[in-house]
């Protein structure tokens, strides 16, 4: 049985395997891809996101204990950042996770960020859609902790909730643009701690006097904590009533086309920097043209355009 | 076309057992995220079940096991049972912490492939992995 049949009839070993192929862009990825798409487009992506050290994680464990409980079949993708400096990684988000662990009906993937800066991996969109050709009901993202403007959840999830704890500032912060714009809700952590009605009221008060694109849903603030189990069935029923909500209204198609479009951007990027940098190293005539920008012969943004043609012309690219 | 992307090596770090002492699992994690490796680190008092569970879901290249409780000569070969049952038998094995030479040696017959006792450098283990996951 091929891998995506495999894959198709819940073989967890066959997933794990083709994950490290499709991040590893290891040969035959892209057929993997291709053959899985008709299997996908049934599971609900959620992202969660936030800054470290606001529970994410502990959060992300006890909302797969909710569903799992109804009876979904939950995907957890843990992204954790990638040293510049060495390239490797710590991946710890599964330290939260051990009670999930031996739950035949969750599965976790750990991964580093691996260049990617949106706060996701530049392949977490192509691990998604293997776990939806898995026919995960749920598919819960982990961003990396993100600052301010770490946004590219938006273009892999349906739904986005992001996680705040109380006393992260006041409420000028919550006006800021990047990360308060993006949350269909809004989730207060360890809302047993200090300052935690302050926060909600921060946000509360962000979300009335702020626009958003459709009218059928306004995000929702919900208070959680998630140590002491708390929130968590209120967090359930916020997450389901906006997937129902936008699909009665144009909203989750306008979404489901936003990341079609976010994919295949990344599809043609990784294509083209990956004949970019063969031609820049590889093909005799490019090397050429850089020894006469260097040389003063041409001016670099001729060159570039010289090579830029070639890059995208099929009968001129020689490097499969 | 040549693949542009060097596939990291992922190492699993796991501490099996009741043995709260994770100072060194930590030391090692960092020295072999620093040499470019991604280690998934999964924290204390796991099962040899969850172990194994963890490496397939992972699709790690090795396991490094840190024990210093004296129960080696149990999880390591239970740890070692189950990964060749469910399909793991291709994970490099290594144990590292409070282990006499004679059960060293034992556990090495049965699949492990380097043990590692207190005062190994960082460098030693960092070498010893990249050097076996060329052979296999």
């Amino acid at each position: 049985m091929d891998i995506v049949k495999k894959i198709f009839y819940r073989d967890r070993y066959a997933l794990s395997k083709a994950i490290s192929i499709i991040e590893n862009r290891e040969d035959g990825y892209l057929d993997i891809l291709k053959d899985i798409y008709k299997n996908t487009g049934k599971s609900h992506v959620i992202g969660i996101t936030g800054p470290p050290g606001v529970g994410k994680s502990t959060l992300i464990a006890e909302l797969a204990q909710e569903f799992v409980s109804q009876g979904k079949y939950v995907g957890i993708i843990a992204i954790d950042p990638t040293s510049p400096f060495s390239g490797g990684a710590i991946l710890g988000d599964r330290i939260r996770m051990n009670d999930l662990e031996l739950n035949k009906n969750v599965f976790i993937r750990s991964m580093a960020t691996r260049g990617g800066i949106g706060g996701i991996a530049t392949t977490t969109r192509n691990i998604i859609r293997l776990m939806e050709g898995f026919q995960m009901d749920v598919i819960i993202v982990e961003t990396v902790g993100t600052g301010q403007a770490d946004v590219d959840i938006i273009n892999v999830a349906e739904t986005v909730a992001v996680v705040l704890s109380p006393n992260l500032g006041d409420d000028i912060q919550t006006l800021k643009a990047g990360m308060l714009e993006i949350g269909d809700i809004f989730i207060i952590n360890k809302i047993d701690i200090e300052g935690a009605d302050e926060a909600i009221a921060y946000l509360e008060n962000m979300i009335s006097i702020a626009k958003y694109p459709y009218k059928e849903w306004m995000p929702v603030v919900i208070g959680t904590s998630a140590l002491k189990k708390m929130g968590i069935k209120e967090l359930v029923d916020a997450i389901y009533q906006h997937k129902k909500n936008l699909s009665a209204s144009k909203g989750i198609p306008k979404r489901n086309e936003r990341v079609l479009q976010y994919e295949m951007e990344g599809i043609i990027y990784d294509e083209f920097m990956n004949r970019m940098r063969y031609m820049m190293e590889h093909d005799p005539e490019t090397k050429e043209l850089m020894t006469e920008v260097y040389n003063k012969n041409i001016d670099p943004y001729t060159a570039s355009q010289k090579i830029l043609e070639k890059v995208i012309d099929k009968n001129k690219f020689n490097g499969k | 076309m040549g693949n542009q992307r060097i596939r990291p090596i992922r190492v699993l770090i796991a501490k099996p057992g009741l043995d709260g002492h994770d100072r060194g699992a930590k030391v090692v994690a960092r020295g072999l995220r620093d040499a470019g490796m991604e280690v998934i680190y999964t924290g204390l008092r796991q099962t040899p079940d969850q172990i194994v569970t963890v490496a397939i879901e992972e699709d790690v290249d090795t396991v490094g096991i840190s024990i210093l409780s004296g129960a080696h000569m149990t999880l390591v070969p239970e740890i070692l049972r189950l990964l060749k049952e469910r399909g793991g038998e291709n994970i490099l094995v290594y144990v590292g912490g409070i282990i006499p030479d004679s059960d060293a040696e034992i556990l090495k017959k049965m699949g492990v492939i380097e043990v590692f006792g207190p005062g190994t450098s960082l460098d030693v283990i960092r070498d010893a992995i990249i050097k076996h996951l060329k052979r296999s």
